[in-house]
């Protein structure tokens, strides 16, 4: 009998504009997490980054590597921060969260990011080997109302 | 379950494919596409929402396995089907990510794919689209380019991912 997986363990459309949005009291009984938001700036047009912490952690344990197509280039970077997505209007991205409930091991994550001016692939680390019970992503630029988070785990 | 199909048909001969009365019971759609052309070109394929036919944007990143390409457009562009020239059993790969197609914002998919003939073609090819549409999505129309029809061994499916609480507290 197959196992059941890609389970969904909470999802929320933002009615107010907010700056931070936290996904706390993650459940510990999956393999990976998969997160899908879709967003657009709640003001201006400017594209502004994302950054996203595990389990309050703002401090310098974060580095990642990114690859992106902006319609007429393409381009990559690597960085020791935490901008790990990036928001503009119609903005949508999915993480994968690696093996986020382990103790013996740093953390990973894939986040594919699509908007009106970018296609983004970011790998990123976090340098940690505390089990992930919550993630947020906070931008300069608010999330608008009616953005959307959703949050699955995928069973081992 | 959390990943229910809604329907998967097999196009061959045909130019579209319309998904409709879509249950609006679920957080995302996921389209799966196993492609061929029915002609002898590379042939792009795209969706359209409830019939509408304009607001869509799309930009590109795609790798040839030895150069990297970015383009953009003003379709529902979500991938390429290989040509009947092809190897027979060579695909097109895709999946498209539509997430939260009963929000209230405008609509976006994300698409990747890869087109493949063994040894001779490979290309990953992935897409960040953009609809004005902000009305849920209803309907949903795969269609190919110009008046090219789908091979017969294509396979298109449509899933729904549903959502739920209980996992996780969201603020």
């Amino acid at each position: 009998m197959p196992t059941p997986t890609y389970t969904p363990l909470a999802n929320l459309t933002l009615s107010v504009a907010a700056g931070t949005i936290a996904i706390t009291d993650i459940s510990q009984g999956y393999r990976d997490l998969i997160i899908v938001v879709t967003s657009k700036l709640s003001s201006g047009s400017s594209q502004t980054n994302v950054n996203i912490a595990f389990n309050g952690d703002t401090a310098s344990n974060y580095e990642r590597t990114t690859l992106f197509g902006d319609g007429t280039t393409t381009g990559g970077s690597n960085n020791a921060d935490r901008t790990w997505a990036v928001l503009n209007n119609n903005t949508n991205w999915v993480m994968d969260v690696f093996d986020y409930s382990a103790t013996d091991k740093a953390k990973t994550a894939l986040t594919r990011t699509s908007n009106s001016v970018q296609r983004r692939y970011t790998i990123g680390r976090w340098n940690s080997t505390a089990a992930i019970t919550s993630v947020s992503f906070t931008s300069s630029t608010t999330f608008a109302i009616g953005s959307t988070v959703a949050i699955y785990g995928v069973s081992a | 379950m959390t990943m229910e199909l809604i329907s998967s048909v097999n196009p061959g001969g045909v130019n579209s494919v319309t998904f409709s009365s879509i249950p609006q019971t679920g957080a995302d759609l996921i389209l799966m596409v196993t492609g061929r052309s029915g002609d002898s070109t590379t042939s792009p394929f795209y969706v359209e929402f409830n019939g509408v036919t304009t607001g869509y944007t799309y930009l590109t990143f795609k790798t040839t396995g030895s150069t990297e390409q970015s383009s953009s457009g003003t379709t529902g562009y979500i991938g390429n089907l290989v040509p009947s020239t092809y190897t027979i059993g060579t695909f097109c790969n895709t999946q498209t990510l539509i997430p939260a197609y009963t929000g209230s914002l405008g609509k976006t998919w994300s698409s990747d794919s890869v087109q493949e003939n063994n040894a001779t073609a490979s290309d990953v090819l992935s897409i960040a689209g953009n609809s004005t549409l902000t009305a849920a999505i209803t309907s949903l129309r795969v269609f190919a380019g110009g008046t090219t029809v789908f091979h017969s061994a294509t396979i298109i499916s449509l899933y729904m991912v549903t959502a739920g609480t209980g996992g996780a507290t969201i603020s």
